[in-house]
């Protein structure tokens, strides 16, 4: 059968080759930051597991924020404040 | 348009309609409807309505944060079932799309699945048979149906949307296939919306808005405006949004008009009275409202409005004889930072 020439209709994006970066060997004297979407259902389960955190890694501080809304990326001060401070950031949606 | 120029990836499938459809089924580059099999040929059709060049980008689209360049847009018009003449129409809407005051990248997320709406203002309305009168939000009018099809083909293939994974959307709803509609400036006895943001009326506009769905605004027995309004006001109420989408039958737009009302006086009638009591709230919902917006300093005695502004209540006139309007929630909330989303329009120029 002949065949059809056609055009992709996804967008691309320039993707840059990045080396992932390498995970802590341990959660111990850290700092661990989480943010919170602010959600109720959020809220909720980052709340636990900052607790969660602190009783079986004995990090040095959790250091929890919640974004203003939810509707919107989280604001620069955060994230600056995050970028300075934390070993290792905790985020994810909850609706 | 030479060959070379385009930059699309090619792809080759047995010339077949049906083989056709499963292979972009299969590759998820569908809203699940047959698609017009993007050719190079057809692709050059559409590309020979505008002068911008394919490799020209008009914004980026999350969440894949792509370039939506002209040639991509097409390519998406092609399997959407638009016609050439479309292109300058879906520029400015993807250039409305793509503007950061929309908040794309929560649309395309949110668990709430809103559609995309847009609205046509000005002489291209007419002369591309965009639809405002009868069914204006119904089926049955290609520019209608297929300009908000590309429109949700882009989000869907340019921004990288798919349904439970990008996109987290619990329900969605039919709107997401497809919504746009031509204000019936003609029955209006108002400005239109794009006079009312500051363009002329000769100048075409598409306006993109978010939409969560529509409640069926009827009234048959009103012969004041006030009672039209007062019936109006309460299938708006519930929880706020950024904004507020008032599509009014041009019968109910006269008999408002007709006691004196003008846009602005509907804007501050329906908002003064389709609020929110938050009286009325059970406990977690009311604490969460609070919390929301410290601003406001909400009590148990606190009345909420439907917008922030009576400015941000849209009044548009579309749809054809009978009394019948129609309300249309627009997603997200109010915040203190001005709304999780913001409807923007733009110029047709290209």
């Amino acid at each position: 059968m002949a065949r059809l020439r056609m055009l992709d209709p996804r967008g691309s994006v320039n993707a840059e080759e990045r080396p992932v970066v390498r995970g802590l060997d341990t959660l111990s004297g850290k700092v661990i930051g989480i943010i919170d979407n602010g959600q109720s259902n959020s809220t909720t389960m980052f709340q636990e597991l900052a607790k969660l955190l602190q009783e079986k890694y004995r990090p040095a501080e959790v250091l929890f924020k919640t974004k203003p809304t939810h509707m919107q990326g989280a604001p620069k001060e955060i994230i600056e404040e995050f970028v300075t401070r934390c070993d290792a950031v905790i985020t994810g949606l909850g609706a | 348009m030479q060959d070379q120029v385009l930059q699309a990836e090619r792809l080759e499938v047995a010339d077949d309609l049906w083989a056709v459809q499963a292979f972009f089924d299969e590759k998820g580059w569908t809203d699940g409807l047959p698609i017009i099999p993007p050719t190079e040929e057809r692709v050059d059709q559409m590309l020979a309505a505008v002068k911008l060049s394919p490799r020209d980008a008009i914004g980026l689209v999350p969440p894949r944060w792509a370039p939506a360049t002209v040639e991509k847009i097409a390519i998406n018009a092609v399997m959407a079932g638009c016609l050439p003449e479309y292109m300058p129409v879906l520029l400015a809407a993807v250039e409305a799309l793509t503007d950061p005051r929309l908040n794309l990248y929560a649309l395309q997320a949110t668990t709430g699945g809103p559609a995309i709406m847009l609205i046509v203002n000005g002489p291209i309305r007419r002369q591309l048979n965009i639809n405002g009168g009868s069914n204006a939000l119904g089926e049955g009018w290609r520019a209608n149906a297929t300009i908000g099809r590309c429109i949700r083909l882009i989000q869907r293939n340019i921004g990288g949307s798919y349904p439970g994974t990008t996109c987290k959307a619990t329900l969605g709803w039919p709107g997401k296939y497809t919504l746009c509609i031509a204000e019936n400036e003609e029955a209006s006895p108002w400005e239109p919306l794009h006079v009312e943001r500051g363009f002329d009326a000769n100048t075409s506009t598409v306006t993109a808005i978010s939409a969560d769905g529509t409640v069926r605004a009827s009234d048959l027995d009103s012969t004041k405006g006030e009672g039209v309004l007062t019936n109006f006001a309460h299938r708006m109420e519930g929880p706020s949004g950024p904004e507020a989408i008032m599509v009014i039958c041009p019968e109910h737009a006269r008999i408002i008009a007709g006691d004196g009302f003008s846009k602005q006086d509907v804007k501050k009638f329906v908002w003064q009275r389709a609020a929110y009591r938050m009286r009325d709230l059970p406990e977690e919902t009311f604490h969460q409202r609070v919390k929301r917006r410290p601003d406001l300093r909400l009590t148990r005695d606190s009345v909420i409005p439907v917008t922030d502004n009576p400015e941000d209540v849209l009044v548009v006139v579309a749809g054809g004889d009978g009394s019948q309007s129609q309300y249309i929630h627009v997603w997200g909330q109010s915040t203190p930072e001005g709304g999780s989303t913001r409807s923007v329009t733009k110029a047709v120029q290209f």
